[in-house]
């Protein structure tokens, strides 16, 4: 099914989709596909199309904790398999928050509002 | 002499609460299909007026959860997919929503879901009201979910777009109503994107052909705290539902302005509902 969306001609903003044929007015534009743009794309009013969403990059809380000067000391003086057991423990520990967004503090709910 | 007389209270029940306090546990089929009916009651108790649904326990998964009501085998859904959409903490017991519909006596009540996960799990309680809240005059008769995407067990996606604190694009709910109805309720969602930070969205609902969208419904506020709880929600459980009136046979759409740029992060998914 074709979809189309509505633009403006001068800023290229978009304005507005639509799965009915659009008529646009004095100063619009429409670009018309043949489905319906997915989540990972996005307007881009450059070009007056739709362009890849960039991804998402979560940052991980392991890496974070190498840069913490107290852990680093005890990591130093761990050989390679108490270092592999101390991973396997923390992912465990810290479950589904391992991962954070990139703008979050590196603190478990640090950032809490 | 004057006397007074006290109304009857109006009678008050919670369905699908289990003897240790929890929920009825549903469980979704395969992937993006919906599972089988789980019972919350064999029998209405009173002549419903409003339910306050409350969803919670489960992953980190994107669901749509069914209504309906009916005999074994012959369910008929009367909520359609209710959009449930748990953080990164998975499910907490904070996603109510409340729907004014009026349902029968004796009736049968019972619950489906589907997941983007096949065969997960989550819970559903249900109260049972015989009055409705605040100024809603009159229950509804009937539902219909605008915008649901059963094929990734989400909603529609909203892009308020790149530029801080200004209207995006109006992104279509439904291209035309099948009844008019008396109000409208909005169920917002992560769209399957979760690790989110804080952001305030500002929410427009209007009706009409596109590029000559009506304004219903103006800056709608809705919430993501971000952090481990970074489901999104709106301002108060009850705030999703707008008493504000739409034709049948228009095309309804929703934009957004939002606190946040970031192309990942300002999107939120989104179901909207008119009730009869």
């Amino acid at each position: 099914m074709p979809w189309s969306y509505l633009h403006d001609l001068t800023t290229g903003r978009l304005l507005s989709e639509s799965d009915a044929t659009v008529v646009p007015k004095v100063g619009q534009a429409v670009h018309v596909r043949t489905n319906r743009a997915a989540e990972a794309e996005m307007w881009d009013e450059a070009t007056r199309t739709f362009v890849a969403r960039p991804p998402k990059v979560l940052a991980d809380r392991l890496d974070d904790l190498q840069t913490w000067p107290e852990f680093q000391r005890v990591w130093a003086v761990l050989n390679a398999a108490r270092r592999t057991d101390l991973r396997t423990a923390l992912i465990r520990l810290i479950g589904r928050h391992r991962f954070r967004n990139q703008a979050e503090p590196a603190e478990i709910d640090g950032g809490e509002k | 002499m004057r006397r007074l007389l006290s109304p009857a209270s109006p009678r008050w029940t919670v369905a699908g609460m289990t003897t240790v306090i929890a929920g009825t546990v549903l469980t979704a089929g395969t992937a993006n299909v919906k599972g089988s009916w789980a019972q919350l009651t064999s029998a209405l108790p009173f002549s419903v007026d409003a339910i306050l649904v409350r969803l919670g326990v489960g992953t980190a998964a994107d669901r749509l959860v069914d209504l309906g009501v009916g005999p074994v085998g012959d369910e008929q859904v009367v909520v359609p997919d209710i959009l449930f959409t748990p953080g990164t903490a998975g499910a907490t017991d904070r996603h109510w929503t409340y729907w004014p519909i009026r349902l029968p006596s004796g009736s049968r009540l019972a619950a489906r879901c589907q997941c983007v996960t096949g065969a997960a799990t989550m819970e559903i309680t249900c109260e049972l009201r015989e009055s409705l809240l605040g100024r809603h005059r009159q229950s509804g008769q009937q539902i219909e979910a605008w915008g649901a995407a059963t094929a990734d067990s989400g909603g529609t996606s909203v892009d308020p777009g790149a530029t801080l604190h200004t209207k995006g694009a109006w992104s279509q709910l439904t291209a035309s109503t099948g009844f008019p109805c008396r109000a409208i309720q909005l169920i917002p969602g992560v769209g399957s994107n979760r690790g989110r930070v804080y952001a305030r969205w500002g929410v427009d609902v209007g009706i009409g052909p596109s590029g000559d969208e009506q304004l219903l419904a103006e800056n709608v506020r809705i919430l993501c705290t971000g952090s481990a709880r970074d489901e999104i929600s709106p301002f108060s459980g009850l705030g999703r539902l707008l008493p504000v009136p739409v034709p049948a046979g228009v095309r309804v759409a929703m934009r957004a302005q939002c606190s946040v740029t970031n192309s990942a992060d300002r999107l939120f998914d989104v179901v909207g509902y008119g009730i009869r």
